[in-house]
């Protein structure tokens, strides 16, 4: 245990990015779901701009993911070939992955929150749609300043 | 620019001139101006249209009802088609044999209300014999209410009663219980008593929470009444059929319907105007308001009545309409900017600039060249609909294509097809491996990337400023024009000028602060506070640069784009080369890259989109404006086409 491998702290960046970004996700888009669900009641026909709503709040999951492969295929679990890193390197690839993790995971929640807002204005004046989907995109940028900043720290990290 | 339209005309034309304004669809007609007294609106007539209006909304509904009830019937059209032509000689045609097919549509209606009426009828039915069920083996016919002496009861005990104990304190009394059948949650009983002990029995029963069931709506036995149900609903269903059949008959009536209702929606829209105009005995008089370009083409399609027309110039407080005129590759980004508000009547139109940075944007988010082909041929598919021009599918399926286009341009610099389907495939399947030549590649150096999204972000706002500070210098505003906008640009020389020359820059610099110093609390009474707000407006270089910043979401959706690209074609690759990995790969790509299209468009738009609005429209727009609403027949099954198009 005292010669600890850097795989292991890679291996949690990988999972807290996946984990957490895709939690947010998932409560994110099942605030907007149930808001669309109870729009749908009243009006079928509105399914396709609450559907674009609630997949608003489903990009974290997948930045983080993403984030995820990333550090998997560097460290080499995809194709198996595990690499050997010290576990200061092992740390900075946990830490690359922290960004994408903690915004992704607040911000998909906050984002579905929003989101459902503009189903139900959705529910009541359809035309605005848009403007319910600009509001949503407000809080995804931190979403995605997250996963620049994981990216740029991951990108040259030398392994 | 916007003409306030007066137009006085004779009473006798007025049909033909609604009919001809209607048909251009140029003028917004609004409500005539109020009337200065008494005496003056003793000349006129009440103008109410309102039986005739009530008269075309009941037929419209007719219509409308009849259509809706042929169009399941009717053999499906695909979603893709255009919309058949109509002329306006072709709905004056139509409107001729108004009675006939509204007749028509009133048979309709009357079979559909009747075809409709079966469904209830069959499922109380279905309910009834589910009631009967438990009765069946009663072989007594229900209407049968017993006899002098005796009386029959139906009702249920609940299942877990103690029948035994009932039973027992039953046989004591002229009352004889009989089990017919039991389910998990009742018994069903009938039961005959002497008609004077009735109180007695009911009393004990009642104890053994006995609940009455009526059966008094049946007259044969169970079985017997089952067995009529069932033929009742099968004649429900052949009925059903009959009348489905007798509707199917109409399907030739469907166009015939479908032009009637357009034309009279044409109708409805002329009567309404009617009600907004003033009406004398012999003349009639319209108000609204014309776009300036089309007067000449108004006039031409006057010419042969005897109108006057007068022209005024608006003022904002007129509030007029607004009605952008932009050329054919910018028009339907107008949807873009009309999504966040039009600009005030008179302000600047920001289309050409919106459709420049829309589209450029949009491309480097969304970045590559096979995303962009299916975005180009979405739009050429719902372009296949013909639709009109300024519509919202027709801006729509311009701007999927255009942006499809950039997708593809930047997809070519930097080597992305589906990602890297190309070299993930060639590398598993054939061997020789097969690669795209990217030009630059933003996931090995994201560094000039992101220093390339935040540059093009700066000068897309600078182009904000520059508009701000035209408009500026256009109201004479020269201090404002100078102060809020020549300071910062100072600034931003003076920030560049660190590289060059220390020194320099920071004197620069320092002029700048100065002057935003001096100017920016010009608004404020008192020195003080004038002071302090020059000073407060130092620290607006944070939002500059919070706004520069954001534009990094350009490299940050290409790179995301591209690298979940990634992620699906080496998932799609993992069975390696074999018969079922390429089935695989197919099947793993196919779902992969359709929702990563979804994703990745949506995104692209939806952040493409803010940039325009929050940190471009912050830098200048004047936004507020009312949409231009012309009197024109809309039309919603046919298009209108004028004759010489045929």
């Amino acid at each position: 245990m005292f010669e600890l491998n850097g795989i292991v702290f890679a291996m949690l960046g990988a999972a807290l990015a996946s984990g957490l970004a895709g939690t947010g996700s998932a409560m994110g888009c099942g605030v907007a779901g149930e808001a669309g669900a109870g729009v749908i009641a009243e009006d079928p026909s509105k399914f396709g701009a609450t559907l674009l709503l609630q997949a608003l709040p489903g990009t974290q999951g997948i930045y983080g993911t993403l984030m995820a492969f990333l550090v998997l295929n560097k460290i080499g679990a995809i194709s198996g070939n595990f690499v050997t890193i010290d576990a200061a390197t092992g740390l900075m690839l946990l830490f690359s992955c922290l960004p994408i993790a903690i915004a992704g995971w607040t911000s998909g929640y906050a984002q579905g929150k929003t989101a459902a807002a503009g189903i139900v204005m959705v529910g009541k004046r359809p035309s605005e749609a848009a403007k319910g989907m600009i509001y949503a995109a407000m809080v995804e940028t931190y979403a995605v300043l997250a996963l620049l900043i994981s990216f740029l720290a991951f990108i040259n990290i030398p392994v | 620019m916007m003409k306030r339209l007066t137009l006085a005309g004779l009473q006798q034309e007025k049909e033909a001139v609604l009919k001809q304004l209607a048909f251009f669809g140029a003028v917004e007609v609004h409500d005539a101006a109020p009337l200065a007294s008494e005496e003056e609106a003793a000349q006129y007539k009440a103008t109410s249209d309102a039986p005739q209006s009530n008269e075309l909304r009941d037929d419209l509904d007719k219509l409308q009802g009849a259509i809706a009830a042929l169009l399941p019937l009717a053999p499906k059209k695909g979603m893709l088609q255009a919309k058949p032509h109509i002329t306006r000689q072709g709905m004056e045609d139509a409107i001729k044999n108004r009675e006939s097919v509204v007749a028509t549509a009133a048979e309709i209606m009357r079979i559909q209300r009747a075809r409709l009426a079966i469904a209830p009828d069959t499922a109380k039915m279905q309910g009834q014999i589910e009631a009967l069920t438990p009765w069946l083996s009663v072989d007594i016919p229900l209407g049968n209410t017993g006899t002098k002496l005796v009386d029959i009861v139906y009702g249920t005990i609940p299942a877990l009663a103690d029948m035994q104990a009932l039973q027992a304190k039953l046989s004591d009394m002229d009352c004889c219980l009989t089990e017919i059948s039991a389910d998990q949650s009742a018994r069903y009983c009938m039961v005959l008593f002497y008609r004077g002990s009735e109180d007695e029995c009911m009393a004990v029963l009642r104890e053994h929470y006995f609940s009455r069931v009526s059966l008094r709506e049946y007259t044969l036995t169970p079985a017997e009444e089952v067995e009529r149900l069932k033929t009742a609903i099968e004649q429900n269903g052949k009925d059903f059929d009959a009348l489905t059949a007798e509707l199917s008959q109409y399907i030739g009536d469907l166009s015939r319907l479908q032009e009637l209702a357009d034309t009279l929606s044409g109708r409805l829209a002329m009567s309404e105007i009617r009600n907004k105009l003033l009406v004398t005995d012999k003349a009639f008089f319209l108000t609204g308001f014309v776009p300036v370009d089309r007067i000449d083409q108004l006039e031409q399609g006057l010419s042969s009545f005897s109108v006057a027309i007068e022209y005024e110039d608006v003022t904002v407080e007129d509030d007029p309409p607004v009605l952008l005129k932009n050329s054919k590759l910018v028009e339907p980004f107008e949807l873009v900017t009309e999504m966040y508000s039009l600009p005030v009547y008179g302000g600047f139109d920001p289309n050409s600039f919106v459709a420049v940075f829309f589209f450029i944007f949009f491309g480097i988010m969304l970045g590559d060249i096979g995303y962009g082909v299916i975005m180009i041929i979405i739009g050429m598919l719902l372009r296949k609909t013909e639709p009109e021009e300024g519509t919202f599918m027709a801006r729509v399926s311009m701007i999927a294509i255009l942006g499809g286009l950039s997708s593809c341009i930047v997809g070519f610099i930097t080597g992305s097809l589906f990602g890297d389907i190309l070299y993930q495939f060639t590398n598993t399947f054939t061997g020789t491996v097969i690669n795209l030549k990217a030009y630059f590649n933003p996931l090995t150096n994201p560094m000039p990337m992101l220093f390339f999204s935040c540059g093009l972000g700066f000068v897309h706002l600078m182009i904000g400023t520059a508009i701000k500070f035209w408009l500026c210098l256009k109201e004479k505003d020269y201090l404002g024009a100078f102060a809020d906008q020549g300071l910062w640009w100072l600034m931003f020389i003076g920030i560049g000028l660190i590289f060059v020359n220390t020194n320099v820059a920071f004197i620069v610099i320092g002029i700048a602060c100065v002057g935003l110093v001096a100017t920016q609390g010009r608004h404020k009474e008192g020195f003080l506070s004038k002071l302090w707000s020059g000073i407060l407006s130092l620290y607006n270089i944070t939002s500059w640069l919070g706004d520069v910043l954001s534009y990094s979401r350009l490299m940050a959706l290409m790179l995301s784009g591209a690298v979940i690209a990634q992620v699906f074609n080496s998932i799609a690759v993992l069975l390696g080369p074999s018969f079922i990995g390429v089935i695989f790969f197919a099947v793993i790509a196919l779902i992969g890259h359709s929702l990563a299209t979804f994703l990745n468009v949506l995104g692209a738009y939806v952040h493409t989109s803010r940039l325009q609005y929050v940190e471009f429209f912050g830098k200048f727009y004047d936004a507020g404006g009312r949409a231009f609403d012309p009197f024109k027949v809309k039309t919603q099954y046919y298009k209108l086409i004028s004759k010489e198009e045929k």
